[in-house]
C-alpha cells in the first residue's frame, strides 16, 4: 500500500514563503496526477490474437467480434483471462479452425490452458455466473451459429448448451445473468443480432456510407449496413433451478426484431427487481422495466434512452450502468457510431436526462466509433471515469472517407465532479495503440487494487493495459457472497460511505460488450484511509450494514454470515 | 427528356460556329443562358436547365459560370463525380471562382475527402460562406478549438448571420456553456425570428438544464410552426416525460415514431440510390417519403431522376405530374399527363393522367376539357370519388345541373368521407333553391369532416333562410370558431351572427 499521501506535511512545513504566515494547513487531498496505462499482454504470456476470418466476400460476422472475459474460473482470488476467437463464415476444406483460449493467471503471469474450453465456432460474446450453484463461475458462449453453456466442473468445462436448452442458433452478441424473477437463481438474457445469410451470394446490399459508389472500381466490398437485414429476437431465459433453462421470452414481452448488440442488467428504478437496458443497432434501444410479475415492459423512448439527444437512432454498441455524478441513482452510457456522441444519459427522477455533451462525452466521441464502454475508477479517486473501446467496422474506410480510420485509439475520459475530460492523450502508452477494439472488461488482474483493462481486438492481438497511475489514493474491494442461488451476489447494490465520500455501485460482470468485467466491487477512496461502512442490498432484499474497514484490502462479503477479509498484496 | 448526343453535339457546333464575329454578343448570350438554366433548375427542370448550360458552354467552353451551375445541378442530383469535375472545370476557367472553390470543397467533403475539403476553405481565408461551412468540417473532425474560432471569423468578415449565431449556439449548448448558448441565440433570432430551428436549440438549452416547463413552451411552438419537425417531436416528448406526463408524451413519442420512420426509410433509400442510382422504384419509394415529410423539392429531385432513368415509366409519370400539380406547374403537368396517355392507352392506370390533367383544365376554367378528362378518367376506374367530385364541379361550371348533381351523389356514394362532393351537392341545391336538400347535403359534409369550417356557414346560411335561427346562430358560431382563413369572412360571418333576431 502506497504512503505517498503523508510526505505532504513534512514538504509544506519546509516552505520558506510560509515564515512570515502562520503555517497552512495540510491539504487533505493529493494533486490530481495523470492516469497511466501500459500494454502488457505479450510480456505477461496473453500474447493471443483474434482471428476474425476476414475474407474477400466481407461477411458481416467478420466485423463484429469479439470480446471475453476477466472470470476467475479456478476460485484461487485472481481473474483469469477468457477470450473469444472468430474464425472463417465459410471454411475450406483444409482450414484450420480457430478456437476460443483460456489463460490462467499465477500471480499476474498468464498461461494459456486447456480446460475443456477451446470452442469452436464463429464466437463473439461470453458471460460468467455460477448458474448451477456449484461454487465455481460457468460460461455461456454466444456465436454466430449455435450458442453454448460451459458448465464449470471444478476447474473442466463441459459444453452442455443443447442439453440446457440455450443453444439458439441466431447470431448470438452480449449477454448477461441476473435473477430477474427473484426466484434466487440466475437467469440469462442473450442479445440477438441481424438475420445474415452468408450464402446469400450478391443479395442487394446497403452500404454503410452514402456515395460510396462514388468509389466504385476503386475500392474492394465492404461490410454492410445493418439495415441490409431484418433483426433476430432477443432470448430471456429462466433457469429451472440449475437444471437447465427454458425460453420466456414471449412470456416476459421481450420484444421481437431488435437488433441487439449490448445488454446490461441494473435496477435503475430502486424497487429491488432487476431490469435491462438493450442497445439496439440502427434502432429504437430497449429498457425493459421489470414488472415484478415475470413479465417486463418497454419503456426506453419514455425514458429518454430510447434515441440520441433529438431523437435519432444511433448505432448502439456497447452498454454500461453507474452512478458518475454520486446521487445514488445509476445513470447510463452507450456508445455509438462514428459522427454519432457516445451517449450518456443522466438519471433524473422517473426520466433520464441527456447528458452527453454538457458532461463532456458527447465531443471527444465523436470522431470515434465505439464497441466496449465502462464506467470504472481507474486513479481510485471514488468517481467513476468512461473507458471507450473503438475502432471502425469498414477495413477500408480510409478509402472512402479520410476522415477516419480503421484502428483507432481508445478514449479515457476523467470525472471531476460529473464532468467528463478527455485525457486519453495524456493516459500512458496504452492509450497511444491504434487499434481495432471490440469488447472491453475490467479487473485487477495483478491484484495491486487499482482496475486494469481488458480489451478485445478484432483480427489482431488482445490489449491488456495494466493500470500504473501510482496515483497513491486509497482503495477497498468487495466482493459478495450471496446466499441461496446468487453465490457471486450479482445485481446487490453497495453503498460505501467514506468520510464525506458516498459511493453507489452495483455488481454486475457483464456490461460493455460482448464482454464479462471481474465479479467484483472496486471501490476508490481518493485520500481516505479508511471505508467507514457499507451497506448491501442483497437480491434477496435482505439488507445488511458493515464496517468500517481499513483501506487496502480485499473483503468478502457473505450475506447473512459476516465478512471474510483477504490479505491485500 | 435527353436529347440524342449527336444532336447536341450538332446544336454546339452551330452555336460555336456563331460565335467568334460578336465576342461581346456571345458573353451576354452566354448569361442569358446560364440564367435561364438557373430558373429551370429552381423549377426542377433539370434536362432543359442542362441544355441551357451546356449551350452556354458551347458558345465559350471557358465560361466558369456555366460550369459551375452545372456542377450545382450535378450535385443536385447526387452525381457528385460530375459535379467535382465541372466546379474543377470552373475553377481552371476562373482560378478567382470562390463559389466553385466552396462547392468542390462541400462536394469533396460528400465524398468523404474531408482533409481535402478543409483544405480548400481554408484558401479562402476572408471568404464568408467558407467560414460558415468550414466548421462543420472541424467539428466533424473533432477539431473544436477551430470550430469557435473559425465561427468568430466568420462574423468579422462577414457580418452578422443567423447561421454563424445558430451554430455558436449550437457549439455552446453542446460546450455546457448554457448562458454563451442563450445569447448567441437571441442574437440569431434578433436576425430571423421565424427560424425554427433556432427556437428549438433555444428548448433545448431549456432541457439541458433541467427547465422542463419552459422547454416545453418552446417545443410547442415549434411544432405548431412546423408540424413535421422531427427532431421537436422527440423534445417535445422528453419534456412532457420529465413534467410527468406520461400520456402526453406518449402521444407525441407516437407522432415522432411515425414521422421518424419515414426518416429513417429516407437514410435507407438514400443509401440503395447510392448504389444503383438508375434504380426507378428505388427512387419513386424515396420520393414518396419525402413527400410524407412534406420535404416536396427533393421528393421532386427523385421523381425527376426516376424520369430521367426511364422516361416511359408509368408510375414515375403518375406521381411526377401530380406533385408537380400540387406545385402548380401546370405546364409541366399537361406536357407529361400527354406523354403518358400517349405511350400507355390501353393501360387503366392512365385514369390518374387523365384525372391530373382534367385538374389542370379546371384551374384553367377549361370545363369542356376538364370534363372530358374526368369522363376518361371515370371509364377507366368508375369508384374514384374524387374525378366524380371533379367531374360534377366541371358540369356545375358547364350548366349541366342534373348532370352535375348526378355526379356529386355518385362521388358520395362512392366515398362518404370525401367531404367536397357533399358540400359542393349542397351548394348545388341552395343554388336552385332547394334548401331542405341543401341542408341534408352539408349536415352529410359536416359528417364526412366535422373540422370543415365552409360547411357551417353554409349550413348556417340554410337555416337562416328556413327561420331556424338557434340553428343557424350554432353553426355561425362554430364557423367563428374553426374558421382560420381569410379574416374578411370572419368578419362577414360575425356581422351575419349580429344581425340574427
Amino acid at each position: 500500500m502506497r504512503i505517498s499521501a503523508l510526505l505532504w506535511v513534512p514538504l509544506l512545513a519546509c516552505s520558506p514563503d510560509s515564515q512570515d504566515e502562520p503555517p497552512a494547513l495540510p491539504q487533505e487531498a493529493p494533486a490530481v496526477r495523470p492516469i497511466h496505462f501500459v500494454e502488457v499482454a505479450a510480456s505477461v504470456g496473453l500474447a493471443w490474437r483474434h482471428d476474425n476470418g476476414m475474407s474477400p466476400q466481407r461477411h458481416f460476422p467478420e466485423t463484429m467480434g469479439g470480446g471475453g472475459a476477466f472470470f476467475d474460473y479456478d476460485g484461487d482470488g485472481d481473474p483469469d483471462v477468457y477470450a473469444v476467437n472468430g474464425g472463417p463464415i465459410v471454411a475450406g476444406p483444409a482450414s484450420e479452425v480457430p478456437v476460443n483460449a483460456l489463460f490462467h493467471n499465477d500471480d499476474g503471469h498468464f498461461t494459456k490452458v486447456n480446460a475443456g474450453l477451446s470452442h469452436p465456432g464463429i464466437g463473439m460474446g461470453v458471460a460468467a455466473a455460477d448458474y448451477d450453484l456449484d461454487g465455481d463461475l460457468d460460461l455461456y458462449l454466444t456465436n454466430f451459429g449455435p450458442n453454448t453453456l460451459l458448465r464449470n466442473d471444478s476447474g473442466t468445462f463441459a459444453d452442455i448448451g443443447a442439453a440446457a436448452g440455450v443453444d439458439d442458433g441466431n447470431w448470438g452478441t452480449s449477454c448477461a445473468f441476473a435473477d430477474y424473477d427473484l426466484d434466487g437463481d440466475l437467469d440469462l438474457y442473450v442479445a440477438n443480432y441481424v438475420a445474415y445469410d452468408p450464402q446469400a451470394a450478391g443479395a442487394e446490399r446497403i452500404p454503410y456510407i452514402a456515395n460510396y459508389e462514388s468509389h466504385r472500381g476503386q475500392a474492394p466490398p465492404s461490410y454492410p449496413h445493418p439495415d441490409s437485414f431484418s433483426g433476430q429476437s432477443d432470448l430471456l431465459y429462466r433457469n429451472d433451478n440449475g437444471e437447465g433453462f427454458v425460453d420466456v421470452s414471449a412470456a416476459a414481452r421481450i420484444e421481437a426484431g431488435g437488433k441487439g448488440l449490448g445488454v446490461a442488467f441494473a435496477d435503475y428504478d430502486r424497487d429491488g427487481w432487476p431490469d435491462i437496458y438493450v442497445a439496439n443497432d440502427a434502432m429504437r434501444n430497449s429498457l425493459y422495466r421489470n414488472n415484478q410479475d415475470g413479465t417486463f415492459r418497454e419503456t426506453a423512448a419514455l425514458a429518454g434512452v430510447g434515441y440520441g439527444l433529438d431523437g435519432q437512432m444511433e448505432a448502439g454498441m456497447g452498454v454500461d450502468w453507474g452512478d458518475y455524478d454520486a446521487d445514488g441513482l445509476l445513470d447510463l452510457t452507450v456508445t455509438n457510431f462514428q459522427a454519432e456522441p457516445n451517449a450518456l444519459y443522466n438519471r433524473d427522477g422517473t426520466f433520464f436526462s441527456p447528458a452527453t455533451f454538457d458532461a463532456g462525452v458527447g465531443l471527444p466521441s465523436l470522431p470515434l466509433l465505439a464497441f466496449g464502454t465502462q464506467f470504472f475508477d481507474p486513479d481510485l479517486d471514488g468517481d467513476l471515469d468512461l473507458f471507450a473501446a473503438n475502432g471502425h467496422v469498414l477495413d477500408n474506410v480510409g478509402l472512402i472517407d479520410q476522415s477516419t480510420s480503421y484502428g483507432q485509439r481508445n478514449l479515457l475520459l476523467r470525472n471531476d465532479g460529473g464532468r467528463f475530460a478527455d485525457v486519453s492523450a495524456a493516459a500512458g502508452p496504452g492509450f497511444d495503440l491504434q487499434r481495432v477494439s471490440r469488447g472491453s472488461a475490467v479487473g485487477d488482474y495483478d491484484t495491486d487494487g487499482d482496475p486494469d483493462l481488458l480489451v478485445f481486438n478484432s483480427g489482431q492481438p488482445l490489449s491488456l493495459l495494466r493500470n500504473d497511475s501510482g496515483h497513491g489514493n486509497h482503495w477497498i474491494t468487495v466482493r459478495l457472497a450471496g446466499a441461496d442461488g446468487n453465490p457471486n451476489g450479482i445485481g446487490a447494490r453497495v453503498t460505501a460511505h467514506s468520510g464525506d465520500l458516498v459511493q453507489t455501485r452495483e455488481l454486475r460482470g457483464s456490461r460493455s460488450y460482448l464482454s464479462q468485467s471481474q465479479l467484483h466491487v472496486s471501490l476508490g477512496l481518493g485520500h481516505r484511509s479508511q471505508l467507514d461502512g457499507i451497506e448491501v442490498r442483497w437480491p434477496s432484499g435482505r439488507i445488511e450494514r458493515f464496517g468500517p474497514f481499513a483501506a487496502g484490502q480485499v473483503l468478502v462479503l457473505i450475506e447473512g454470515r459476516g465478512i471474510s477479509a483477504q490479505p491485500s498484496p | 427528356m435527353r436529347l440524342p448526343y449527336a444532336c447536341l453535339t450538332a446544336m454546339c457546333a452551330f452555336l460555336c460556329g456563331c460565335a467568334p464575329d460578336d465576342p461581346q454578343g456571345v458573353t451576354k448570350q452566354g448569361q442569358r443562358l446560364v440564367r435561364a438554366g438557373r430558373s429551370l433548375m429552381v423549377e426542377g427542370r433539370y434536362d432543359s436547365a442542362r441544355i441551357s448550360f451546356l449551350q452556354a458552354l458551347g458558345l465559350d467552353s471557358l465560361d466558369a459560370e456555366a460550369h459551375f451551375e452545372l456542377g450545382n445541378l450535378d450535385a443536385r442530383l447526387g452525381h457528385l463525380e460530375a459535379a467535382l469535375r465541372a466546379y474543377r472545370a470552373a475553377i481552371a476557367a476562373d482560378p478567382a471562382h470562390r463559389r466553385a472553390r466552396h462547392n468542390l470543397a462541400v462536394t469533396e467533403a460528400d465524398l468523404g475527402q474531408l482533409p481535402l475539403a478543409v483544405e480548400l476553405l481554408e484558401q479562402m481565408p476572408a471568404y464568408a460562406p467558407a467560414l460558415r461551412t468550414l466548421p462543420l468540417f472541424y467539428a466533424k473532425q473533432g477539431r473544436y478549438d477551430l470550430v469557435e474560432k473559425t465561427l468568430l471569423a466568420a462574423l468579422e468578415a462577414g457580418g452578422d448571420h443567423v447561421d454563424v449565431r445558430q451554430q455558436l449556439g449550437q457549439l455552446y449548448l453542446r460546450q455546457g456553456h448554457y448562458a454563451d448558448a442563450e445569447a448567441q441565440l437571441e442574437c440569431a433570432l434578433a436576425l430571423d425570428s421565424v427560424l425554427v430551428e433556432t427556437h428549438r436549440l433555444v428548448g433545448l438549452c431549456h432541457l439541458a438544464q433541467r427547465r422542463y416547463a419552459e422547454a416545453l413552451a418552446v417545443f410547442e411552438r415549434v411544432i405548431a410552426d412546423d408540424p413535421l419537425h422531427i427532431e421537436a417531436q422527440y423534445n417535445l416528448a422528453s419534456a412532457l416525460s420529465a413534467l410527468g406526463r406520461i400520456a402526453d408524451a406518449e402521444h407525441a413519442l407516437a407522432r415522432f415514431e411515425t414521422l421518424s420512420e419515414h426518416a429513417a426509410q429516407i437514410a435507407r433509400l438514400r443509401r440503395q440510390v447510392d448504389v444503383t442510382p438508375a434504380h426507378v422504384e428505388t427512387r419513386l419509394h424515396l420520393a414518396h417519403q419525402y413527400r410524407q415529410l412534406d420535404q416536396l423539392e427533393s421528393a421532386l429531385t427523385h421523381y425527376r431522376a426516376a424520369h430521367e432513368a426511364d422516361p416511359a415509366h408509368l408510375p414515375t409519370l403518375i406521381q411526377l405530374s401530380g406533385l408537380l400539380l400540387e406545385l402548380g406547374r401546370s405546364d409541366e403537368v399537361l406536357a407529361l399527363c400527354q406523354q403518358g396517355i400517349h405511350q400507355h392507352a390501353g393501360d387503366e392506370r392512365i385514369g390518374e393522367l387523365f384525372f391530373a390533367r382534367g385538374l389542370v383544365h379546371l384551374q384553367r376554367s377549361q370545363f369542356a376539357e376538364a370534363r372530358a378528362d374526368f369522363e376518361q378518367a371515370l371509364e377507366l376506374d368508375p369508384s374514384s370519388a374524387q374525378a366524380w367530385n371533379n367531374l360534377g364541379n366541371a358540369l356545375l361550371a358547364l350548366g349541366e345541373t342534373a348532370r352535375a348533381q348526378h355526379a356529386l351523389e355518385a362521388a358520395t356514394s362512392a366515398d362518404p368521407t370525401l367531404v367536397d362532393a357533399p358540400y359542393n351537392l349542397g351548394s348545388l341545391f341552395l343554388q336552385q333553391g332547394q334548401l331542405e336538400k341543401a341542408r341534408i347535403a352539408y349536415v352529410a359534409a359536416i359528417t364526412a369532416d366535422s373540422t370543415f369550417a365552409r360547411t357551417y356557414y353554409a349550413l348556417a346560411a340554410v337555416y337562416e333562410a328556413q327561420g331556424a335561427i338557434p340553428q343557424a346562430r350554432e353553426s355561425y358560431l362554430t364557423f367563428i370558431e374553426l374558421w382560420q382563413g381569410d379574416p374578411g369572412f370572419l368578419r362577414q360571418a360575425r356581422a351575419r351572427l349580429a344581425q340574427l333576431p
